[in-house]
């Protein structure tokens, strides 16, 4: 049995603006065992990033606020960390690579200084070594030339190349977990399948974990073990990748793997999505989040929240369809292909 | 290579930036009414006449020009037509040094705490500190020079007496004006470095840098502070060259001999050489603050380096 690296629990995050308090995670709990990748998809403004994020406690607080909740690494309550005891985990046990590669590495700063600087700040070695240290990082994550490349700056690289420095960066103090952001969203269709192998070459080779982050189920089919399908600030169904993609029992993940290109598909370049728009995080509402989008969507939907059933020992998702008293819906379309 | 190239391109556009200028400001100065010597009521029309042609401002325009522009090749900027016996070169060689040197005082006072409060003030925001120094720099944007120049004398020259209260001999003179003007400079400062550092607080590398472990002071100095101070370096070259060329009001209310004084007594007298040679004086001056500007920005901003 694998080690728990990670365990948030009942995590409530909100943000406090003029307009009013954004419940922007809503109750999420999650985990990540040693080596294994766990997905984490859903539509832009789920609460994706801000979950994720507050592992690493990267949100300023205000206007940030945790209203409960615990995080948990190493068996160790980290939930209330000051920044000082942040620092020790940042980018030595947790590691994070954000969407857009572009705007990510600090233009007026030498690549080579802006990974060595990562190195130096978490081991006391000489900068000849950490030099040494870069230079073996980056011909690991595929930059060529990494002697040279060490003196150029961000805006030399192609977007996909400037990923690779990110992971290089992340990577430099072998953390336990890498936290990827969106990593591929911002990189054409061939840079994206490169990153993704890349990073399961590196998982496989060091046996980090990664947490996964995308809005597209197609990315994360070939990598994840796990996947937790999120909507609006809340988990709704989560599962092991064969369950997920195989036997879905939200409507709301029945929708997004509609919206996956099929390139064996005659639907091919029609990419479906879920009509409809998520609800206001500032005032959400009582019943179930999609209830306003979804077609199955009955009385007691508006009115009480589903509670989380357990369909296996690694499934589970809140929806009322899966109430024993409710009608039995099937799912409309194809059964989805196999994608790995 | 893109070096030199880069410099040769700039003294090309240098030289042709400064002759536009000088025929603009040489043809325009002789469209406003009147002579030189028509407020000095004791001169009759006849003597207003034989002093214009004693001057050389009766022959043509263009000749006039010409001979100007020949004079100006060889860096002489002719007599003063108000201040009869003195070249305008001397005027600028006298009066320029008491300007300079005032503007670097207060150019030294006021980037260092300038930047320093924006800094603080962006790290602060929305505390009290933050208020504080917004408070500050409202203060020395809006409050004329001229009255806080007074106000200044008043408290340290006529009530405390521990400070003189104008000319320029010592160091103790150099303190009440150095305040006037640093204080408005400051206040700029400030606001734009808070700006600035505001913008780059929220940029994604500090969220970058934060994720590998950094802390907030190493964060700050590595990655902040340096791309903050790029909008600045821009602003930089038209303020050190108007600071340096003289305040008009400062040097007026502490009867300090510097430039200032010239620029507005000139052109209100109609002294077209002063006015002139000040013009270029200045140009001169201007293009070649935002060259060393334009330079530095290349070596903190790697991203300008490449693309000229
Ligand atoms: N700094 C912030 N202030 C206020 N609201 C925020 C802030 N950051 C994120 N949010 C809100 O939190 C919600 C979740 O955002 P995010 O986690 O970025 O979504 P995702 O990563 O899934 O696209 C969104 O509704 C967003 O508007
Ligand atoms: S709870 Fe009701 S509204 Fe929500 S997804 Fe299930 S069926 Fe649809
Ligand atoms: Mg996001």
């Amino acid at each position: 049995m694998k080690e728990t690296l990670l365990e948030v629990k009942q995590f409530k995050f909100s943000f406090d603006t003029y307009a009013g308090e954004v419940q922007a995670v809503r109750n999420i709990s999650f985990h990540v065992k040693e080596g294994e990748t766990l997905a984490i998809v859903g539509e832009s403004g789920s609460g994706k990033s801000v979950a994720v994020q507050n592992v690493m406690k990267l949100i300023p607080s205000p206007p940030g606020r945790i209203i409960q909740g615990q995080i948990i690494y190493q068996g160790e309550d980290i939930t209330h960390y000051t920044d000082r005891q942040m620092e020790q985990l940042r980018g030595k046990e947790l590691s994070m690579i954000f969407q857009d590669p572009m705007t990510s590495l600090n233009p007026t700063m030498k690549i080579g200084d802006q990974i060595i600087e990562g190195i130096r700040n978490h081991e006391p070695i000489p900068r000849a070594d950490a030099v040494k240290k870069a230079i073996k990082l980056l011909t690991e994550v595929g930059i060529p030339d990494p002697k040279d490349s060490l003196s150029r700056y961000p805006h030399t690289f192609s977007g996909g190349m400037r990923q690779r420095v990110m992971i290089a960066i992340a990577l430099a103090c072998n953390p336990k977990i890498l936290i990827a952001d969106e990593p591929t969203t911002a990189l054409d269709v061939t840079t994206q399948t490169q990153i993704l192998e890349l990073m399961n070459d590196l998982k496989e080779k060091h046996g980090t974990s990664i947490v996964m982050i995308t809005h597209d189920l197609g990315v994360v089919a070939k990598m994840a073990d796990r996947i937790a399908v999120m909507y609006a600030g809340k988990i709704v169904e989560t599962g092991t990748v064969e369950e997920i993609f195989y036997q879905p029992k939200h409507p709301y993940t029945w929708g997004l793997l509609q919206s996956i290109p099929k390139v064996s598909s005659k639907r091919m370049g029609k990419l479906e999505t879920i009509p409809g728009t998520p609800p206001d995080l500032i005032a959400p509402p009582k019943g179930c989040g999609f209830a306003s989008r979804c077609k199955f969507c009955m009385n007691i939907c508006k009115e009480v929240e589903p509670e989380s059933v357990s369909i296996s020992a690694s499934q589970s998702a809140k929806c009322w369809l899966l109430d024993e008293r409710a009608p039995r819906v099937e799912r409309e379309h194809e059964e989805v292909k196999k994608y790995s | 290579m893109s070096v030199i190239r880069f410099i040769v391109k700039r003294f090309i556009i240098s030289i042709v930036t400064i002759f536009l200028l000088v025929t603009l400001s040489f043809f325009l100065l002789r469209t406003l009414p009147g002579n030189p010597f028509q407020t000095e009521t004791l001169l009759t029309v006849e003597m207003q006449e034989k002093m214009m042609s004693y001057y050389g401002l009766d022959k043509p325009l263009f000749e006039q020009y010409l001979t100007y522009m020949q004079n100006l090749l060889q860096g002489d900027l002719g007599y003063s037509i108000k201040y009869r016996n003195r070249t305008v070169n001397e005027i600028i060689a006298t009066s320029f040094p008491v300007s300079a040197d005032l503007g670097l005082r207060a150019l030294a006072v006021a980037l260092p705490i300038g930047l320093f409060l924006g800094v603080l003030s962006a790290r602060k925001r929305g505390k009290l500190t933050d208020y504080l120094c917004v408070l500050l720099s409202v203060i020395g944007v809006s409050i004329p020079s001229f009255i806080l120049g007074s106000f200044l004398q008043y408290i340290f020259a006529l009530k405390l007496q521990i400070l003189p209260m104008a000319q320029w001999q010592t160091e103790w003179h150099t303190i009440l004006p150095t305040i006037a003007l640093a204080l408005s400079l400051l206040a700029i400062l400030t606001r734009v470095m808070r700006a600035s550092m505001l913008e780059v607080m929220s940029q994604d590398y500090v969220k970058t840098a934060k994720a590998k472990g950094l802390s907030e002071g190493k964060i700050v100095r590595r990655h902040q502070i340096r791309n903050a101070s790029i909008p600045i370096l821009t602003m930089l070259g038209p303020m050190v060259t108007s600071v340096l060329m003289g305040t008009f009001v400062v040097e007026k209310i502490f009867a300090l001999p510097g430039l200032g004084q010239h620029f507005i007594n000139s052109i209100t007298g109609l002294d077209y050489t002063v006015t002139l040679g000040l013009t270029v004086f200045f140009g001169i001056f201007m293009v070649f603050a935002n060259f060393l500007v334009d330079i530095a920005y290349g070596i903190v901003d790697p991203r300008i380096r490449l693309m000229k």
